[in-house]
């Protein structure tokens, strides 16, 4: 469709230009027998694609390269008369702030046009008028094309191109360049129909300073007569890159008249950038809501998604649902990895490890006896951590976390702190140690407080690969349930636990702030990927450093005989430094279930890091079976090897179909399939003990470097009352669950 | 005829504001207003309400898709405040205390 402008029409705002020399530029221009038509228009407009629609298979492309943009040519026949298409870099706005709207604007100067083709966004028509409004400063003939009018519609936005065209005096047609709709006509429209158009009316001072500059501009011949208006405008707006092109070529006269100019208006009170830019968006306003008369927004995917995931009654279940499926998303496919290194993979490096240190009896003994049951268990968590990863950063770039915030406002809103306060809790979940320092972000001290001391009961990645190996241990079919709750068991008690605090000693401050929800979008791969794969190295370098190094020590303290008449490393594990002092402590822990010295003891080291507690646990309960591990030939262990991993891949992409059932306390794969230290654990503890021994872990001591980053940010009396009513909160916890459960299971 | 640019240095008065955060509350696309902000910005007006640190970048950050000084679709504009010519122009076209 085209739209012309009526034939005599009551522009709202009267041209003022010398109308006479502008028609006689025109058709000057006219005359010329190659016509060049510029097409102009905001980036991504589809203003390549007209033309080549436009052009079709007569299309003859030349490039002109330039810093970072091009402008293309084509060349088009029609009859015996060649037609220029000049496409110019997309542009917002003729007051260049960036290279490519520079390029448009010195073609424009320079190009000496026949006629403007300004490609228009339907479905923006707003933000797209504002450079139409400055297009129609220069006095030369113009059409528009109202391009992607399809998209429009599917957004619910019908642009009355009659309309536009009467607001604007130049002709409209309508099109879809990808689909050559509308094109047909689109040339003899801008060739034959364009007009100069309506120039929009700025305030009467700044008329009257640009229609001075103006009249200078008359006697200066290397300015070009269609440009006069822009230039007096833009020199008025004081834009720098005009600025100094008029100084470059000598202009400086006309410069300090309107320096002169600015000077006055500022004296006046008017600020001349603020006055024309504030016209042309008002104007521009005016016309889209004249030309779109009855916008009806039809609901994009992002609110219709967000009217289930933020709904009051189910956006939390959604919440919680979405969590239960991550865990049994970790546990179906990461389980068969974390048994093929926490049992076949240690064992073939036991075995090498034993057949290559035959020589050095000690040192065989730390690497078979603590390293590889040590740090090996917690490194067999790995592919857990990765998955888990996986899943989170989908969850997070997705954009669906910003909605767990939201619903989340609701809560903290009752604690007097908003949804913001819930980013540092989430990143507590990987771990607590950058979470705190997220804290800065709170505006309020008593809030960075209050979320720093509750922050500890956020299940860190650390807390884990316990969770992991004594659901395999003691409930090896509701393992994803297990996980779950103890998630959703920590965040209950952290929001409890900033009640009483807002009670009793951090009183709220103030109200909130709106929460911004980003669309909804499905995350690149390599993204996703990114944020786990450092994640996942970082538990790795861990492994590698504080855990191994507390493997070590609790090796040391192994070996060394708390009883007289034994000798260093040749003590059993109970008759050790290591073992009495944990015998010794552990009857404080009789009450919850697990007062023997081996659950005790590897608590102990879980106060340096808390994947410390499953190495110790390995440590202790296979160190001395390790030790006594059979040399391996090389060829064996890489078949052993082999064979493991192709069952572990097998049992993963099996178990995947269990992902689409419901919930159930039967979907976790390799359930039957138990490593060597689940296996001990399922015989040294009953399953009631070890769901208190997983609550006192979730909820006892913040690791150290925990506490080190709250002394840094807090104070050291912050830090140390956290510890101190964290294992209060801890042992009580354990000790009603052990009394409760131990009826039941 | 309303005055846009007015309205949204009216709107970050004393309250730093995202660009979803000034659609929201003015009512208007974030595409309408980012030209005006645009405008705003060059001219001295409008600044970055949060410096961003040498160390700290938002392309590593998996939570940016929550963080108020993150500029997803316009990475130009994050959290915007006033500048000294913002608050002096608003007070001149409507005299009241800046707070």
């Amino acid at each position: 469709m085209t739209a012309s402008p009526p034939p005599s029409p009551r522009l709202p705002t009267a041209p003022r230009v010398d109308e006479v020399a502008c028609a006689a530029t025109v058709a000057r221009l006219r005359a010329h027998r190659e016509p060049r038509v510029l097409v102009v228009g905001n980036p991504n407009t589809g203003k390549s694609t007209l033309i080549n629609a436009v052009a079709g298979t007569h299309l003859k492309v030349g490039n002109w390269s330039g810093v970072t943009v091009e402008k293309r040519e084509a060349h088009l026949k029609r009859g015996e008369q060649t037609i220029h298409l000049l496409d110019l870099p997309g542009a917002y706005s003729l007051s260049p702030h960036t290279p490519e709207e520079l390029i448009t604007r010195t073609a424009l100067l320079d190009e000496a046009p026949d006629v403007l083709l300004n490609v228009v966004d339907a479905g923006n028509l707003e933000r797209n008028l504002y450079l139409t409004l400055q297009l129609l400063e220069f006095r030369v003939p113009l059409t528009i094309a109202l391009n992607l009018v399809d998209e429009a519609r599917n957004k619910g936005l019908e642009v009355d191109a009659g309309a536009l065209s009467a607001q604007l005096g130049v002709p409209v047609v309508e099109t879809v360049g990808v689909k050559s709709l509308g094109t047909a006509g689109l040339l003899d429209a801008t060739l034959s129909g364009a007009q100069v158009g309506a120039v929009l009316r700025y305030p009467d001072a700044i008329e009257a300073a640009a229609a001075e500059l103006e009249g200078r501009m008359v006697n200066l011949s290397t300015l070009p007569p269609h440009a006069h208006r822009y230039l007096a405008l833009s020199l008025l707006e004081g834009d720098p890159s005009l600025r100094g092109r008029l100084s470059a070529t000598g202009h400086t006269d006309l410069l300090d008249a309107a320096d002169a100019h600015r000077a006055a208006l500022e004296l006046a009170g008017l600020d001349p950038l603020i006055e024309i830019a504030e016209a042309r968006y008002a104007r521009a306003g005016e016309i889209a809501r004249l030309a779109v008369p009855q916008a009806e927004l039809k609901l994009t995917l992002t609110e219709k998604l967000d009217k289930l995931a933020l709904h009051p009654w189910l956006g939390i279940p959604i919440f919680l649902a979405l969590v239960l499926t991550v865990f049994r998303l970790t546990f179906t496919v990461a389980a068969p990895f974390v048994d093929l290194i926490g049992g076949p993979l240690q064992d073939v490096a036991s075995g090498w490890a034993a057949g290559l240190l035959g020589w050095a009896p000690l040192l065989k003994d730390i690497v078979v006896g603590a390293i590889i049951p040590g740090v090996g268990t917690v490194l067999s968590f790995l592919p857990t951590l990765l998955v888990l990863y996986l899943a989170m950063s989908f969850l997070e770039d997705s954009g669906y976390m910003a909605r767990a915030a939201f619903l989340a406002d609701r809560s903290m809103r009752g604690l007097g702190l908003d949804g913001r306060a819930f980013i540092p809790l989430i990143l507590g979940f990987g771990c607590n140690v950058p979470a705190v320092y997220a804290t800065r972000t709170l505006e309020r001290k008593s809030d960075r407080v209050l979320v720093s001391m509750i922050l500890p009961f956020m299940s860190c990645s650390a807390r884990l690969p316990v969770y992991v190996i004594f659901s395999a241990a003691l409930f090896p079919h509701a393992g994803a349930w297990i996980v779950w709750s103890m998630y959703v068991l920590g965040m209950a008690v952290a929001f409890a636990f900033a009640w009483v605090l807002r009670k009793t000693s951090l009183p709220a401050e103030g109200s909130g702030v709106l929460l911004e929800l980003p669309p909804y979008r499905f995350p690149a791969w390599k993204v996703m990927w990114t944020h786990a794969a450092r994640r996942t190295a970082s538990f790795a370098k861990r492994a590698r450093t504080t855990v191994l190094a507390t493997v070590a020590v609790v090796w040391v303290l192994l070996s060394i005989p708390a009883v007289s008449g034994q000798a260093f490393g040749e003590v059993a594990p109970a008759q050790s430094l290591f073992g009495r002092v944990s015998q010794a402590i552990s009857p404080v822990f009789a009450p919850l279930g697990f007062g023997n010295w081996q659950a005790t003891g590897a608590l102990v080291p879980g106060f340096i890091a808390k994947e410390v507690v499953v190495g110790t646990l390995g440590q202790i309960y296979l160190g001395e079976e390790a030790k006594r591990a059979a040399p391996l030939g090389f060829a064996q262990g890489v078949e052993q090897t082999a064979l493991a991993t192709w069952n572990a891949v097998k049992t993963s992409v099996q178990a995947l179909p269990t992902l689409i059932a419901l919930p159930s306390f039967g979907a976790d794969s390799s359930a039957e399939q138990k490593t060597p230290l689940a296996a001990a654990l399922a015989r040294a503890f009953t399953p009631a003990a070890g769901l208190a021994y997983l609550v006192f872990v979730l909820l006892y001591t913040p690791c150290v470097a925990t506490i080190g980053a709250m002394q840094a940010e807090h104070g050291r009396r912050v830090a140390w009352l956290t510890v101190a009513y964290e294992m209060g909160i801890a042992w009580v916890a354990g000790l009603i669950v052990y009394q409760i459960a131990r009826h039941f299971l | 005829m309303t005055s846009p640019l007015a309205t949204i240095l009216g709107s970050l008065a004393g309250t730093p504001r995202t660009l979803p955060e000034l659609s929201r509350s003015l009512g208007s696309s974030p595409q309408a207003l980012e030209g005006m902000l645009q405008t705003l910005y060059a001219g001295g007006y409008v600044q970055e309400a949060v410096q961003n640190q040498g160390d700290c970048s938002c392309s590593g950050c998996s939570l940016k898709s929550m963080c108020r000084n993150f500029g997803d679709e316009t990475p130009e504009f994050h959290l915007l405040r006033l500048t000294e010519r913002g608050e002096k122009y608003l007070n001149r076209i409507a005299p009241q205390p800046v707070p």
